[in-house]
């Protein structure tokens, strides 16, 4: 094991690199204006998308997730998950196309919710924005401390407050452009670092060993990992992992600011949809499908199970580079595991510091603010963010994550269907648009709860919570008179200041 | 599934990994040239 040394000397390192990174983006006269300090001004072409997009929805749980997946259910497994987890961009891209489309100068989509439905819902968009950073930032500082403190022996809480205080420096002193220059970092360390430990875990155990024991898995009953599909590409439990995984990712990735964020700092619609398209989809597909391969897969040819070799599943990569790597190698896993982690963070961290500079204070406290007073509380209220994430993290040390990867299922979908409504329907009655939403929320928690909360009620949990309230705003439609005028929104100031037309 | 299957599946998923890498980092540095050269 790495010494605890080398451990810190290595989180001061990496901190240091992005606080001068985070220095060198951004002039100071710049970070007083939105434009520049949330939008870039506007000027980000598709490389810098792909390669932005690409660091932050590679999660910590993309290894390790996707490893778990490979390990339950095989080779369909890692497909499932790894098509489940980039769909979710085809339905964003359009979506967030559209949204600049309609609302040219809008910033964050609670602006936009705000506009279409009205400001109760934008309150509880408000919420469900909040929330999902705060379970995203939370899931990736417990992955660094987890594989830190398994690689160096560091103190877990320790790590978890370095490196949320790392990330909060660097997003708040570089703002977006910042956090783009931070990602380029990132991104060339996740892909040089995932091919260097994909390439040695190849090597050292051999596809052939790894290919004879997913065979004997498949045909032998007292294999501990005993399941017949395991070699199948077409697993009828594969498959349906794979469409939870869509449904929960969705969530993820509407409900994030952060994406939006990205893409409405690009300079045109076509770098949006170039950049997206191969940083989220074509080329991040493969990071999960090796994922899957590489750990979850080799865990099986192991004969590890969660009573036998490691205690969860999420221990799977981090067992395996003990096993047949080197300690190098542990900490060039540790390395690519903070990237992914901090790229992540700082993603949902510049999404909440937009809803809160720009809309959140205006709204709700002094429509009149300058940009400096917006950027100053949406800084604060980032800052508390983040640092409440950091003690739930802390707090959270030793429990299993799956009962709140499972709650955050369930609960993020809900919302998902009424935002997608909210684009591309006219409809506009906010009582019946609440309603949809709870009642979503109260259908996907009640099946999951009325079946003892286990792996099949999730599953119909997730998608009812989504289905429930399209079908509601789609049979409400008929009979509802008001129809919303997307016109209006091409008028629309961030500042506040909207003009009719 | 076959060896030969499941070894192109690995096998190509880490080329077009590299291809994916090298093809954005290209990108970037092209478009950064173009920018300047622009300005």
């Amino acid at each position: 094991m790495a010494s605890q040394l080398t451990g810190y000397a290595l989180l001061t390192v990496l901190g240091l690199i992005l606080y001068l990174i985070a220095m060198l983006a951004i002039d100071k006269s710049k970070r007083n204006r939105i434009q520049s300090y949330l939008l870039a001004d506007r000027r980000i072409q598709s490389g810098m998308i792909a390669s932005s997009v690409l660091a932050c929805w590679t999660w910590t749980t993309t290894i390790m997730g996707a490893a778990e997946a490979g390990m339950w259910y095989g080779i369909s497994g890692g497909l499932s998950y790894s098509l489940g987890a980039a769909i979710p961009f085809l339905v964003f891209i359009p979506l967030v196309r559209r949204l600049k489309k309609i609302m040219p100068e809008g910033i964050t989509y609670t602006e936009f919710i705000g506009e279409r439905f009205g400001p109760r819902t934008k309150n509880a968009y408000f919420v469900f924005a909040t929330l999902v950073v705060l379970y995203v930032f939370m899931e990736q500082l417990i992955g660094i401390g987890l594989v830190f403190k398994n690689t160096f022996g560091v103190s877990f809480k320790l790590t978890v407050l370095i490196v949320a205080f790392i990330v909060i420096s660097y997003i708040i002193r570089g703002g977006i452009c910042g956090t783009f220059l931070g990602n380029v970092f990132h991104f060339l360390t996740i892909c040089l670092l995932l091919c260097t430990i994909c390439f040695i875990l190849t090597r050292n155990l051999g596809l052939h060993f790894i290919y004879d024991g997913l065979l004997d898995a498949s045909e032998n009953k007292l294999n501990p990992n005993y399941n017949q599909s395991i070699l199948m590409l077409n697993s009828i439990y594969g498959m349906r992992y794979g469409l939870v995984a869509l449904v929960v990712a969705l969530g993820q990735v509407l409900l994030d600011q952060g994406y939006y964020s990205i893409a409405m700092s690009a300079k045109s619609t076509r770098d949006l949809t170039a950049g997206f398209l191969m940083g989220a989809v074509i080329f991040w597909i493969p990071i999960s499908i090796l994922s899957a391969s590489i750990f979850g897969h080799s865990a099986i040819a192991l004969r590890l199970t969660p009573v036998q070799g490691i205690d969860t599943t999420t221990e799977i990569a981090t067992t395996i580079l003990k096993l047949y790597g080197s300690p190098f190698l542990s900490i060039l896993f540790a390395v690519l595991i903070f990237s992914i982690g901090v790229s992540t963070g700082g993603n949902c961290l510049i999404g909440i510091l937009s809803i809160f500079t720009v809309d959140f204070y205006s709204s709700k406290f002094r429509p009149d603010a300058t940009d400096p007073q917006k950027i100053r509380f949406g800084t604060v209220i980032t800052v508390c963010i983040a640092a409440l994430c950091s003690f739930i993290a802390i707090a959270l040390e030793g429990i299993s994550l799956l009962k709140i990867d499972m709650f955050s299922g369930i609960f993020f979908a809900a919302p998902c269907g009424t935002l997608i409504a909210g684009v591309y329907s006219k409809f506009s009655n906010e009582n019946i648009t609440l309603l949809a939403t709870f009642l979503g929320l109260i259908t996907g928690f009640s099946t999951w709860i009325y079946f003892n909360m286990s792996g099949g009620s999730w599953f119909y949990g997730c998608l009812l919570s989504f289905a429930v309230p399209f079908i509601i705003i789609a049979a409400a439609y008929p009979f509802t008179r008001q129809r919303f005028n997307f016109v209006k929104l091409k008028y629309y100031k961030a500042d506040g200041s909207r003009n009719d037309g | 599934m076959s060896f030969l299957l499941y070894e192109i599946i690995h096998i190509g998923a880490f080329i077009w990994f590299v291809i994916g890498a090298l093809l954005i980092t290209f990108l970037m540095i092209f478009q950064r040239v173009n920018a300047r050269t622009r300005r």
